[in-house]
């Protein structure tokens, strides 16, 4: 919502961009695409780039004329900024987002907690980033725009599914006509309220909570560094919860919860949303002007669908998961939904992967979204306590924290890490010889190299091998099995095609001589060995993938 | 030896349980009777003392 007088779309800072209906010849009939995706928020878009990039064409149809409005999802994590940067589209992101490492949680005032995120020199990005949704899409637009093989269809309302034997028809209306499109896969990115959801007789289940909270941004020059502040019990709003975090272009922040029993509608209004902006804004020190930009009511589920797959079409981001917001997974998750499927989907499109593969799509997915559920019900209870029980514990340890270190760590958000693909079907079983170092499923922690660079400069857009140098061992061998078992495969071996001088790699894969890693695209490990032949190794691969060969 | 924050965590869901289960007329009672029957494995009755100094304080809004 926006203050009165002013459009959906009349931001203080943002001009929103209209986009015209594609131009189709009116003999065009029924279209063909190797992947249509349906919705082009930040998931879809970031679905689109990930099969582009392995030089897949699609067709991106959404109903609207431009983006979101209101500025929704603006924390970044980490590991979403290695897969924005493999789809080309990170530099506009680095340039405008503001990152941060730390938070700051108050008590009535006080300052009770403040804590780091894990950040170190071997971590080319920062833990997290601020970047208003808008901008968001512009930047994913402005990358997919640079790309012929992205199609993107505004004013496109899909209106019709229909199964066949090799894929999906979808019927598509425009402002022009309908017409239809015949799709091998289809991407559902069409978010919370999915069409494609509810065409296939699909619901998410699971459950509401009763906190809700008011989201609102502000514009307003107020000193304070990109910090995450959370306000407890502040004396603004007595008993309730505030967070604020900064964004760009001067823009603020502000949740803060409703009291138990106020009404959706009084706590929307924009004269009840001023006032309490204005007390929150005194408590913490701006005595300068503010101006409301927007706000939005917001209350925490966790919802998920079933299976994230039915037949050729793929859920991906909101339309198959609603998670809280507290744990800022919910735009994080769907960019790592998106560059999952699109890099399987690419593969088996491009014939290097058999349809096998696509089955890991919904327990990676699915699994992560369990995993978020978990964790983000420890932090809603902390952060809006359900019942009284929860709220005196809560109270308790609070007013602990003023004076005791070890009540602290209740008061920390557990921003979560990436999840582990444990469970995944084409996540191999772990070598016991190894003591330390990420195992099969984790992500592949990034390295700092020697010349400036990072590993994860260097893996490449498939999947790579990471070879620990044996010395005696010749490697001309293992390069020339894995070439040609796997033409696309990246091979790295540390000592000949990359230096590790200080062996700093070797300690962070816990790797001994011999040695190797194999990564995927994603970025998370696939398979490790202590000491593995080149066949060994082109075999484990082709299972992953799917291929015939492996048999 | 003091507990883990894991285990922490743990005592925590169990007291909010527990004192959603003792209900509003009786939450009283059962914290009071926890604090008691946790007093009789201390040391001595200085460390319940010194506890009970402890979470006296910061119990109302300070007056700014």
């Amino acid at each position: 919502m926006r203050p009165k007088g002013r459009g959906e779309l009349d931001s203080l800072y943002f001009e929103y961009p209209h986009f015209d209906p594609p131009v189709r010849s009116a003999a065009s009939g029924k279209e063909e695409t190797p992947v249509l995706i349906v919705g082009a928020g930040p998931v879809g878009l970031v679905a689109a780039l990930t099969l582009a990039e392995q030089g897949t064409k699609c067709i991106v149809i959404e109903l609207k004329d431009t983006f979101n409005d209101g500025s929704r999802a603006i924390c970044i994590a980490r590991q979403s900024y290695y897969l924005l940067e493999k789809i080309g589209a990170i530099d506009a992101f680095l340039k405008k987002s503001l990152g941060w490492t730390m938070g700051r949680t108050f008590y009535r005032g006080q300052q009770i907690l403040e804590f780091e995120m894990p950040n170190g020199r071997d971590d080319k990005f920062l833990p997290m980033y601020n970047l208003e949704q808008q901008y968001i899409e512009q930047f994913l637009h402005e990358a997919a725009s640079r790309s012929p093989l992205i199609d993107i269809r505004w004013q496109s309302e899909l209106t019709g599914l229909t199964d066949t034997a090799s894929g999906i028809v979808a019927k598509v209306q425009d402002p022009t006509g309908a017409y239809d499109i015949a799709a091998q896969w289809l991407l559902a990115a069409d978010g919370a309220r999915s069409a494609v959801r509810s065409m296939r007789g699909l619901k998410l289940r699971g459950d509401n909570y009763e906190g809700r909270y008011v989201i609102a941004d502000v514009r307003m020059n107020h000193d304070y560094p990109t910090i995450r502040r959370a306000l407890f019990d502040p004396a603004c709003l007595p008993g309730g919860t505030v967070l604020i975090h900064r964004q760009p272009e001067n823009i603020w922040r502000i949740d803060y919860q409703l009291a138990p029993g106020e009404s959706a509608e009084e706590a929307t209004r924009e004269e009840t949303v001023r006032a309490k902006v204005s007390a929150i804004l005194r408590e913490i020190g701006h005595e300068g002007p503010w101006e409301l930009e927007w706000w939005s009511i917001y209350s925490a589920n966790t919802l998920l669908l079933d299976d994230y797959r039915d037949g050729r079409i793929f859920f991906i981001g909101d339309s198959a998961h609603i998670v809280p917001i507290f744990g800022v997974r919910g735009l994080n998750n769907g960019i790592a939904d998106a560059q999952n499927i699109g890099w399987k989907l690419a593969l088996v499109l491009a014939g290097r992967a058999g349809p096998g593969l696509l089955k890991s799509y919904t327990p990676e997915r699915r699994g992560a979204t369990l995993d978020v559920f978990a964790n983000a019900t420890k932090s809603t209870r902390f952060m809006t306590p359900p019942t009284r029980g929860w709220s005196l514990v809560r109270d308790a340890a609070l007013s602990l924290a003023l004076d005791h270190d070890f009540a602290r760590p209740f008061a920390n958000p557990r921003q979560m890490m990436p999840y582990t693909y444990a469970d995944s079907p084409i996540t191999a079983p772990d070598d016991p010889g190894f003591a330390a170092g990420p195992h099969p499923g984790m992500v592949a922690p990034d390295v700092a190299l020697s010349d400036g660079t990072f590993l994860s400069d260097h893996v490449g857009n498939g999947f790579c091998c990471l070879c620990f140098a044996e010395p005696g061992r010749k490697t001309d061998d293992l390069l020339k099995t894995l070439s040609a078992r796997h033409p696309d495969l990246r091979v790295i071996i540390t000592g000949t095609t990359m230096t590790d001088p200080d062996g700093v790699m070797a300690r962070r894969y816990g790797a001994q001589p011999g040695a190797t890693y194999l990564i995927r695209p994603d970025l998370h490990v696939a398979a490790r060995w202590t000491h593995a032949d080149a066949e060994v190794i082109a075999d484990a691969l082709a299972r992953l993938l799917d291929l015939k060969e492996a048999l | 030896m003091s507990l883990s924050f894991t285990e922490m965590e743990t005592v925590y869901e169990a007291l909010a349980g527990a004192i959603d289960q003792a209900g509003d007329d009786h939450a009283a009672l059962f914290l009071t009777k926890l604090a008691l029957f946790l007093a009789k494995d201390m040391e001595n009755s200085e460390q319940v003392l010194a506890a009970i100094r402890e979470c006296l304080r910061s119990l109302g809004r300070e007056q700014a």
